[in-house]
């Protein structure tokens, strides 16, 4: 990745009808870099995205572009290009002269011919596989095709920088994990840096060079998508990228930390002594064992089918855990369980601390909602 | 199936009852008299007394004022209703209301209070004159008639393009201005663009009643600018010609056929440009 740094936020705060949105962001996007915004519904992704846009303009702080100061550049005088939400086509315009559309509007101060817009055009129509459709009429293709015409339109104007608003969340699954690859292959291709706005942390993990995660109006943690999984830096993190069990435990030493009443051996550093900390265990970092080789040892609630493992939920002192296993063990049967220093992750206290507890009231209502498709504001 | 059918059938009857009452039955009676004459005999007259020239004048000035009073509705109308659309929903609201307020009073009362304002001795005059301005003849002038078509017509234009401006996306004028456009092209590419077919119904609904009115270039023209109109109602009302009266009505129905027509053709073409 280059390290030419291309956009920055500098204590930007934004409030809407006295609702805080953005809380004193600090956001640096490097050259060529494909940068996910991450997080749920209202934790102000998309208001990040649109100050970069120039549709908001923050309340204090600085966006900085190439060094310089573009708070109140308006929208059509940045080099940035997004593509929206459902992607906003012109109705009234067809493929052609949607994507066209950038080039009409300096076609005349330029002294672009007709000719050159027509290269430019189907060259953006190749690089999305959208050949032929120039004369098509932009309400009746499909999401997908649509999701390519707005990809297109926006990458016409070679901008800096893209802005991708869940551009997929319309999508079905299957065409969803194509455009995924596509969109990282024009990124690659093009050598344009992306911001992209997500709620769906496996898009955020397989497509990203970094991932901001954002929750309240801050950023809670920034890093590739590998630190972010394997070192969240407090709860919120641990839980909305993967699954987690978040336990409370108390750091003894370095090295050492005990939970659930058992102390184990770490490899993290630095607390202070006898410090209470928020223990991160990954559902698939449990080994299952016979009760008597076991660290901790409890008795198995339910057990699910998921095809590559099974969802194993099993009480330990009152805490249950989620573990996922390639082994099937019987609900009721008493299990122990064994934990490698490597798979424990200490996080010092925050605020999100004991709001994301066990699998107690874990279902698969709940795991909906940890997807949830619907739009910001 | 067959049971609902009827039913359906049943529900639609009071508007083909209307519909033969009050649209086919009287254009049959248009047709029977534009086609007779007094004795109820075939004939072409009717039509052939319509090439005099002074009958030609009165629909060539007709077409004309119609023109003039659909292209200023529109160019007053749009911005209106663009400034409308703007505002918040319950502004919009207040602001459709006034913009209706005045059709709740009778055609006539209002007719009426333009000559009151726009005559010499009249209220505008006579506070120009405190100023020692004037007074300015504008009563029974053709800017007079075009002025009283304009008003009371005026709200048909601003609705029909206000409905359609207040459901355009906010995110395609997010996009264009995205795309490099600058608020003024952001209009001209995209919105206004969006907005032809409020335009058209516009267009429409001010251009079908100003070529038909009468008796605003009755009171605000004072008789010196007869419209097809008041032409027609002068058969009917003092001539007693029904069947020359019949055979204008006829032909004014072909005009505005016509003319909507080619419009619309307009329209399908390229969703563009109109005028």
């Amino acid at each position: 990745m280059n390290e030419k740094k291309i956009i920055e936020l500098k204590g930007v705060s934004k409030t809407f009808d006295d609702e805080i949105i953005l809380d004193n962001i600090d956001l640096k996007v490097y050259e060529k870099e494909f940068m996910t915004l991450l997080g749920p519904s209202g934790c102000g992704k998309t208001t990040t995205l649109r100050i970069i846009a120039g549709f908001v303009t923050p309340d204090n702080g600085e966006v900085l572009f190439d060094d310089v100061k573009i708070n109140d550049v308006p929208p059509h005088k940045r080099h940035v290009n997004t593509v929206f939400q459902k992607y906003a086509l012109f109705p009234h315009l067809n493929v052609y002269e949607n994507i066209a559309f950038a080039l009409r509007l300096k076609q005349k101060k330029e002294k672009l011919s007709e000719e050159e817009i027509y290269e430019r055009v189907e060259e953006m129509l190749t690089m999305v596989n959208l050949r032929g459709f120039e004369k098509k009429d932009v309400n009746l293709l499909s999401g997908g095709q649509q999701q390519r015409v707005a990809i297109a339109r926006a990458l016409i104007n070679k901008p800096r920088v893209l802005l991708l608003d869940e551009p997929l969340g319309a999508l079905d699954l299957k065409l969803r994990k194509d455009m995924q690859n596509e969109l990282k292959n024009i990124q690659r291709r093009t050598g344009i840096t992306f911001i992209y706005v997500t709620h769906d942390q496996e898009e955020a993990l397989s497509m990203s060079d970094t991932v901001v995660v954002m929750a309240n109006g801050k950023i809670q943690q920034i890093g590739s998508p590998t630190d972010i999984y394997n070192e969240p830096e407090n709860a919120f993190v641990a839980d909305f990228i993967g699954e987690s069990n978040i336990i409370d435990g108390v750091m003894l030493d370095d090295f050492k930390v005990r939970f659930s009443g058992h102390e184990f051996e770490c490899l993290d550093k630095g607390f202070g002594k006898n410090e209470p900390v928020d223990v991160v265990v990954r559902p698939e970092d449990v080994d299952v064992v016979p009760v008597d080789k076991g660290m901790l040892c409890g008795v198995v609630d339910s057990v699910t089918f998921k095809g590559v493992h099974y969802e194993i939920i099993v009480t330990i002192n009152k805490f249950k855990w989620m573990i996922q296993s390639t082994d099937y063990v019987a609900p009721s049967q008493k299990i122990g369980i064994y934990v490698e220093p490597d798979a424990i992750h200490i996080m010092k206290k925050s605020e999100f601390s004991g709001m994301f507890g066990d699998y107690s009231s874990f279902s698969d209502e709940l795991e909906h909602l940890s997807d949830v498709t619907e739009e910001e504001e | 199936m067959n049971k609902k059918s009827l039913i359906q059938k049943a529900a639609a009857s009071p508007h083909i009852v209307w519909s033969v009452l009050f649209i086919i039955a009287p254009l049959i009676f248009v047709m029977y008299y534009a086609f007779t004459d007094k004795d109820g005999n075939f004939t072409f007259s009717n039509f052939t007394e319509l090439f005099q020239a002074s009958y030609l004048e009165i629909f060539m000035r007709s077409v004309c004022f119609a023109f003039l009073a659909t292209v200023l509705c529109l160019i007053i109308a749009y911005p209106i209703a663009y400034f409308i659309a703007k505002a918040k929903p319950k502004t919009q609201k207040i602001l459709i209301m006034l913009v209706m307020l005045p059709m709740w009073m009778n055609f006539l009362i209002r007719t009426y209070s333009w000559m009151a304002l726009l005559e010499d001795t009249g209220i505008i005059n006579t506070f120009l004159g405190i100023f020692g301005i004037g007074p300015i003849h504008m009563i029974n002038t053709a800017g007079a008639v075009i002025l009283g078509m304009v008003y009371n017509y005026l709200p048909y234009m601003i609705i029909p393009i206000h409905s359609v401006l207040s459901k355009v996306d906010n995110r395609l004028l997010e996009a264009a201005a995205d795309l490099g456009s600058n608020p003024f092209t952001v209009i001209t590419k995209v919105v206004f663009p969006l907005s032809v077919p409020g335009i058209i119904s516009g267009i429409t609904m001010v251009f079908v009643p100003s070529i038909s009115t009468f008796y605003i270039s009755q009171k605000l023209g004072g008789g010196n600018f007869d419209l097809i109109g008041d032409t027609i109602e002068r058969q009917f009302q003092t001539a007693y010609n029904y069947n020359l009266g019949a055979s204008m009505s006829f032909v004014l129905m072909l005009i505005i056929i016509v003319s909507m027509t080619i419009m619309n053709k307009y329209a399908d073409d390229d969703g563009g440009v109109i005028i």
